[in-house]
C-alpha cells in the first residue's frame, strides 16, 4: 500500500497511477416516437485515484453506474465529458493508433467467462491471440508464454488444446485472467469477476487475484456488488449511488466507519456465516430511484435515516467532502452520527 | 415436532449423452411444521431438482428413483393423480422462484396473474379472487395494491416483482413454502427487505419453509436446520447454529472457511481445491474424496451412508467412525 489514494492539495508531487476527474457519461433514454430526446448520467462527475500497486473496490447496486465507469476508464466506452489520466499519460487524448498501443498496459476481466471466450477456439489460442496481436512474441516463443501464463493462473498447461465448453466456470475465468495478463498489463478493471462462480471456486479465484497482484505489481479497479469479497481483495473502496461516488475511503475506516448513510445500510444488509443474533440490521424501505430522475437534492434523501435529516437534503445536493484524510463523504451530516 | 413434509430416499437420474446422470441420490429429510428448513449447497449439487420433485415440476426426460416417497398430508406425492396432485400444488405447497421477472408472465397484469391462482384453485368468482390477490399484495407489503394490481412486470423493479412472485406463492394459503434462491437475483438492500418479509410471513401465517440457496451467509440469518448437499446427497444436517459452531463434514468445513466475511477480512480465503464433477461421473467411495483435505484411502473405495454425529445431527462420513483422522489445520 502505497498510503491514501486521495491526496490533499498541500502534498502534489507525485501523480496517481490512474486519476479519473470529472468523469461523465450520458446515454439518452429510450423514448416513444415524438418524443422530446432525454439524457440521463449513467455516470455523473466522478473523480477517483488509484494509487500503483493499489486495489480500488468499487462498489454499488445494479445501475448505480459501477461498470459504465469502469470501461469508461479504460475507454471500451467514451466519456462524455472528464479526463482520465494513467501514469501521466491522458489516456483520453490517445488516438486510434497510440490508444490501440496503450491497450496493452490496461486490461478487463468480465464476469461471464463463457461470453468471453469464443466457444470454437481453443483457449490456448484464446491467449496466444492478443500476444501475436501486440507482437510480443511469435511462434514457439509465444507458446512458451501461453504454458507459462496457463502454470500461472493455476491452469495445467495440457489444457490449451480444449475447449471452452470442456471446462468448468472457474477455469474459464482463470483462462480469461491469463489472456488479460498475455499482454502484461500494468492497470486490470476486473468487472464482478467472481459473481458468477461458486463459493468454493470464488475463493480459489480471490486468492488466485491477490497472489498475482503481489507477484507482478498490478493496479485494479475491482467492481462488485458484494461488499463481503471487496472487504477481502480492495485497499481503497468508493461507493456509488445512482451514479455518484457517495463515499470513498481506506478499506479498514469504510468498513469500520462508514459515514453515508447509504454506505451503512448496504454494510448492515450484508449476510454474515454466523447464526448468532445481536447485528441491528438496517433495512431501506423502497427501489433506488431511476437514474432518468434522479430526486433533487440528496439522491438519497428519499430513503435516508439519518436522524439528522432535514428540508435541506431535498433541495441542496451534498458534494463530496474530505472528513478526513482520504476519508471523503458525500452528506451533509456525516460527522453527526448520534 | 411433526413432520409436515417427508422426503425419504429421493433419487432423481437425468439420461444425458455422456450416460445417466445421478442428480439426487438417497436424500431423506423431514420438513417440521413452523420450521425453516435450508438446504444448502452449490450449483449441481442436487438442490433445486430436489425442490422440484417435491412438486412433481421435473422435465420428463427425470426418472425418479421407484423406492423414493415425499409424503404431504398423508399421502405419497409422487404417486398422486392428477386433480389432487393440483390441489396440493398452491393450497399445500407453494413455490417462490429464483427470476421473478422471467417467472411473471409479461403480458398480464401481475394482479390478475395473482387472481388467477386463487381461481385455479376455489371455487370463487372473480370479484373474490381480485379482492384475495389485492389482499395478499397487501400483506407481502406492495403499497398502493390497488393500483400495482394492474401494474405489468417489466413496471415493477426485480424487489417488487419478487413480492408479486411471494403473494401468488401464499393466495391460496398453503402449508408449506418453498423458495428457491430467492433473493438471488435482487441488490443486497433489497435481498434484506426480501428475507425480512419471508421471515415475518413465516411467522405470522405460521409456514413451514423449505429455504433452497448457496449462500451460507445468508441462511444463517433465517434458518432452524441446514441440509448441506454435495453430489446428490445431503452431507451434514443439524441445527444453523450447530453447523456454524462444529461443521463434521469436510465440505462443509471447507464452504464455511470459503465463504468472505466483512467481519473478517483474513488476507486468504480457505478455498476447497478442485472442482464439483459432473453428476454422470461421480467418484467411488465418499463423492467429496478427491478435494478433501482428511480424505485416506476408505474414502476412495466405500461410500459412507448419512449416520448420527452427535446429538440431532447427522453427516456422510468415515470420519464419524475414526475421528482420529481428521488433520487438524
Amino acid at each position: 500500500m502505497t498510503g491514501p489514494s486521495i491526496r490533499s492539495s498541500a502534498h502534489p508531487p507525485i501523480r496517481p497511477f490512474i486519476e479519473v476527474s470529472g468523469l461523465t457519461r450520458e446515454y439518452a433514454a429510450e423514448r416513444a416516437w415524438l418524443e422530446r430526446r432525454v439524457t440521463f448520467r449513467a455516470v455523473n462527475d466522478v473523480s477517483l485515484t488509484i494509487g500503483r500497486g493499489e486495489t480500488l473496490g468499487l462498489v454499488g447496486e445494479s445501475g448505480s453506474g459501477k461498470t459504465t465507469l469502469g470501461r469508461c476508464i479504460i475507454r471500451l466506452i467514451e466519456p462524455t465529458e472528464g479526463t482520465i489520466h494513467m501514469d501521466g499519460t491522458d489516456v483520453r487524448a490517445l488516438e486510434s493508433a497510440t490508444l490501440r498501443q496503450f491497450r496493452r498496459r490496461m486490461q478487463i476481466v468480465f464476469q461471464d467467462a463463457t461470453g468471453a471466450l469464443n466457444p470454437r477456439m481453443r483457449v490456448g489460442q484464446a491467449v496466444k491471440e492478443p500476444i501475436e496481436v501486440h507482437r510480443l512474441a511469435r511462434g514457439a516463443d509465444a507458446d512458451a508464454r501461453v504454458a507459462t501464463l496457463f502454470q500461472e493462473v493455476g491452469l495445467d498447461p495440457s489444457y490449451r488444446d480444449r475447449y471452452p465448453h470442456e471446462l468448468s466456470g472457474g477455469q474459464r475465468q482463470r483462462v480469461v485472467i491469463a489472456r488479460a495478463l498475455s499482454v502484461e498489463p500494468e492497470f486490470i478493471v476486473l468487472d464482478e469477476p467472481v459473481s458468477a462462480l461458486d463459493v468454493s471456486v470464488q475463493a480459489q479465484v480471490l486468492n488466485l487475484l491477490g497472489d498475482l497482484k503481489r507477484k507482478r505489481g498490478l493496479t485494479y479497479l475491482f467492481i462488485a456488488h458484494d461488499l463481503a469479497v471487496v472487504r477481502h481483495i480492495a485497499d481503497h473502496v468508493a461507493v456509488m449511488y445512482l451514479g455518484r461516488i457517495v463515499e470513498t475511503a481506506p478499506a479498514a475506516t469504510l468498513y469500520g466507519d462508514p459515514r453515508h448513510p447509504y454506505t451503512r445500510a448496504l454494510l448492515s444488509a450484508v449476510p454474515v456465516a454466523d447464526p448468532k443474533p445481536g447485528r441491528a440490521r438496517i433495512v431501506l424501505a423502497g427501489d433506488p430511484p431511476s437514474p432518468l430522475k434522479p430526486p433533487p437534492g440528496c439522491p438519497f434523501h428519499q430513503r435516508c435515516f439519518h436522524p439528522k435529516k432535514n428540508s435541506r437534503c431535498a433541495t441542496e445536493r451534498p458534494e463530496l467532502r474530505v472528513l478526513d484524510g482520504a476519508h471523503r463523504v458525500a452528506c451533509h451530516f456525516a460527522d453527526e452520527w448520534p | 415436532m411433526t413432520a409436515v413434509l417427508s422426503v425419504r430416499d429421493l433419487g432423481v437420474t437425468f439420461d444425458t449423452p455422456r450416460g445417466p446422470a445421478r442428480a439426487v441420490d438417497g436424500v431423506s429429510f423431514d420438513l417440521h411444521a413452523g420450521e425453516t428448513l435450508a438446504l444448502v449447497g452449490e450449483s449441481g449439487c442436487g438442490k433445486t431438482v430436489t425442490a422440484l420433485s417435491i412438486l412433481r415440476l421435473l422435465p420428463d426426460a427425470a426418472r425418479v428413483a421407484p423406492g423414493a416417497s415425499i409424503t404431504y398430508a398423508g399421502a405419497d406425492i409422487l404417486k398422486l393423480e392428477a386433480e389432487p396432485l393440483r390441489q396440493v400444488r398452491g393450497a399445500g405447497i407453494a413455490m417462490v422462484f429464483q427470476e421473478p421477472m422471467t417467472s411473471l408472465n409479461p403480458v398480464l397484469s401481475v394482479g390478475w396473474q395473482i387472481a388467477e391462482t386463487v381461481l385455479a384453485h376455489k371455487s370463487v368468482g372473480r370479484a373474490t379472487a381480485d379482492a384475495r390477490a389485492i389482499e395478499v399484495m397487501k400483506l407481502v407489503g406492495i403499497a398502493d395494491a390497488e393500483d400495482r394490481y394492474r401494474a405489468y412486470p417489466h413496471q415493477l423493479s426485480g424487489g417488487l416483482c419478487q413480492r408479486v412472485m411471494i403473494a401468488m406463492a401464499l393466495a391460496c394459503e398453503p402449508k408449506v413454502l418453498i423458495a428457491d434462491e430467492p433473493t438471488t437475483a435482487l441488490d443486497v438492500t433489497i435481498q434484506a427487505q426480501i428475507l425480512e418479509l419471508l421471515v415475518d410471513l413465516k411467522r405470522r401465517l405460521g409456514l413451514s419453509v423449505l429455504l433452497i440457496s448457496h449462500d451460507l451467509a445468508l441462511v444463517s440469518g433465517v434458518a432452524d436446520r441446514i441440509a448441506v448437499m454435495y453430489g446428490g446427497h445431503i452431507v451434514e444436517e443439524a441445527a444453523t447454529a450447530d453447523v456454524f459452531a462444529k461443521p463434521v463434514h469436510p465440505y462443509t468445513e471447507g464452504l464455511l472457511g470459503a465463504v468472505p466475511r466483512i467481519d473478517r477480512p483474513e488476507l486468504r480465503l480457505a478455498a476447497i481445491p478442485g472442482n464439483v464433477p459432473p453428476a454422470t461421473e461421480w467418484p467411488a467411495g465418499c463423492r467429496f474424496h478427491p478435494r478433501c483435505a482428511h480424505a485416506w484411502d476408505r474414502c476412495s473405495t466405500g461410500e459412507p451412508g448419512l449416520v448420527a454425529a452427535g446429538a440431532n445431527r447427522t453427516a456422510r462420513c468415515w470420519l464419524i467412525e475414526e475421528p482420529g483422522r481428521r488433520k487438524s489445520s
